[in-house]
């Protein structure tokens, strides 16, 4: 096995392994999006994947402690690439997908945000 | 509608034009985030920010940040802004029955590497203009 597929399968043994600490998420992924200068309007297109992430760090940002800031790792090689447009859902619940604090070919740690 | 929306319906509708997309420079609006958008586009941000004459007008700057690639000298971005030139100064543009936007003339700020991604050379195209309502 190469060591990629060697790290890859360890990190998914990890998030099996800190069992509800990983929890299951859905995230919206916008695989394009165009401007339409006439009409004023954004169209996407996206796909859901879903997999598993570990949420940490939960805190509020605003003065008026209306937006909650929370830190959340994913495995890359389950969500390619991710941006500000994409959508993380978990808890019944929908965050957006903010600074992408390091991004590795094998894990993903970023903040997300959502209005209380 | 009012002056804001008119404003920006009269500078949109430049870049909706048939003849601007066939110059085939990718237009971006700002807080817009383009997947993809190369190594060569424009980002147009319109920022009503002055006096107008009336209460229905509004004067302020027709902002474009011009990127191009990294390291290839200056002259895409010269070109760029001066097709900017042929589409926007001196130009005045009306959307709706008795709104007008007089576009006058332009200046090119060169701002060097840009900062989120060094492969881009990034210059800000600028242009007043004053919006007149009814």
């Amino acid at each position: 096995m190469s060591y990629s597929g060697l790290i890859n399968t360890n990190i998914n043994r990890a998030f099996n392994m800190v069992k509800d600490l990983a929890i299951e998420v859905s995230l919206s992924k916008k695989s394009s999006a165009s401007f339409d200068f006439t009409t004023d309007v954004v169209t996407t297109v996206a796909t859901t994947v879903l997999t598993k992430a570990v949420i940490t760090d939960a805190t509020k940002t605003s003065k008026d402690n209306t937006v909650i800031k929370k830190i959340a790792m994913l495995n890359t090689k389950n969500i390619g690439e991710i941006s500000s447009y994409d959508i993380l859902s978990f808890d019944n619940t929908t965050w957006r997908i903010g600074p992408i604090i390091n991004s590795t070919q094998f894990i993903t740690i970023a903040e997300i945000y959502k209005e209380t | 509608m009012g002056k804001y929306e008119n404003l920006e319906k009269d500078v949109f509708s430049i870049f909706a034009s048939t003849l601007w997309k066939n110059e085939n420079i990718k237009t971006f609006p700002v807080n817009f985030i383009e997947l993809n958008p190369g190594n060569e586009f424009i980002r147009a941000s319109v920022i009503p920010s002055g006096n107008g004459i009336n209460l229905t007008s509004i004067s302020g700057v027709l902002i474009i940040d011009i990127f191009t690639s990294a390291g290839n000298g200056p002259r895409k971005t010269s070109l760029i802004a001066d097709k900017l030139d042929s589409y926007l100064v001196g130009k005045s543009i009306s959307t709706q029955s008795g709104n007008a936007t007089q576009l006058q003339n332009s200046s090119l700020a060169i701002l060097g590497l840009d900062k989120d991604n060094p492969a881009l050379f990034r210059a800000s195209y600028s242009i007043p203009f004053n919006y007149f309502g009814v």
